[in-house]
């Protein structure tokens, strides 16, 4: 339970950080709402886009030299924890299934490949950049 | 988007944010699994987010509740039984439509029960095991 014993800091980190993710996650819905039965585009890019941020943060990491504030739960565990959403992507998959079980799937599929494809390039790109 | 409904919002990001990090920290100190923690609050997440758009009326389907579950005889009964009528996601139905309720749902002795669906065989003109045997 190391992590329930951290100081009150890192809690009001990861506090702000969930704010910010979810702020801007909500955001770009509100701009881009995903249409019923189409393509969910906006959460389908936001966790693309967040899979690809966290890898580079990470990548970024692990190379000595990386800034102290980069290590602050606030980016990782609240703002890219909080932009991205698995909850979201297994609820329109689920619903769709009985009307567009292709479209379901090849969301599924395609969340889950690009998430690991951008994933790993972002951890390229950080370990890269830290050259 | 009012601006009470934006700070709503951000407000429930925080909340979230460190329920998350707090559940996640919890379960990986009892299975000491790395991705334990992250993969039980996506499960849970999605779970709780289809359960709460199902309760609301807006849940077509019944796939959310079924993984949430996993009871073999739930599932039995929310696919097959009645329609969705035993799960919490299930449509309101008119109250005393009797006709339309599943056979669990009849509160009758047993033996009542086995004759209504005699009846109600023989009426229809289907299958009998007294008037269809060799």
């Amino acid at each position: 339970v190391s992590t329930l014993r951290r100081e009150p800091r890192w809690w009001l980190e990861v506090a702000a950080g969930g704010a910010v993710g979810t702020a801007a996650r909500a955001g770009l819905l509100w701009l881009a709402p995903t249409q019923p039965g189409a393509w969910p585009a906006t959460i389908f890019a936001e966790n693309v886009l967040g899979a690809l941020l966290l890898g580079l943060l990470l990548g970024r990491l692990e190379r000595s030299g990386a800034p102290q504030w980069l290590r602050s739960p606030f980016f990782s565990i609240g703002a890219l924890g909080s932009f991205t959403t698995f909850s979201n992507l297994a609820w329109d998959v689920s619903s769709t299934v009985p009307t567009a079980p292709v479209l379901a799937v090849g969301y599924a599929a395609a969340s889950l490949l690009l998430g690991l494809a951008a994933a790993g390039a972002g951890w390229w790109l950080g370990r890269r950049s830290a050259r | 988007v009012t601006a009470a409904t934006f700070l709503a919002v951000v407000a429930a990001g925080a909340v979230g944010a460190v329920a998350r990090a707090a559940l996640s920290a919890v379960v990986e100190s009892r299975w000491r699994r790395d991705g334990a923690g992250t993969l039980v609050v996506n499960l849970l997440g999605a779970f709780a987010l289809g359960a709460w758009l199902g309760s609301a009326g807006h849940l077509d389907t019944v796939w959310l509740w079924t993984i949430g579950t996993g009871l073999p005889g739930r599932v039995h009964d929310v696919l097959h039984v009645d329609g969705g009528a035993a799960g919490p996601l299930a449509r309101r139905r008119p109250p005393g439509d009797a006709d339309r309720r599943a056979p669990h749902h009849d509160r009758r002795p047993r033996w009542s029960q086995r004759s209504a669906r005699r009846g109600r065989r023989l009426r229809s003109g289907g299958a009998s095991p007294v008037r269809d045997a060799p």
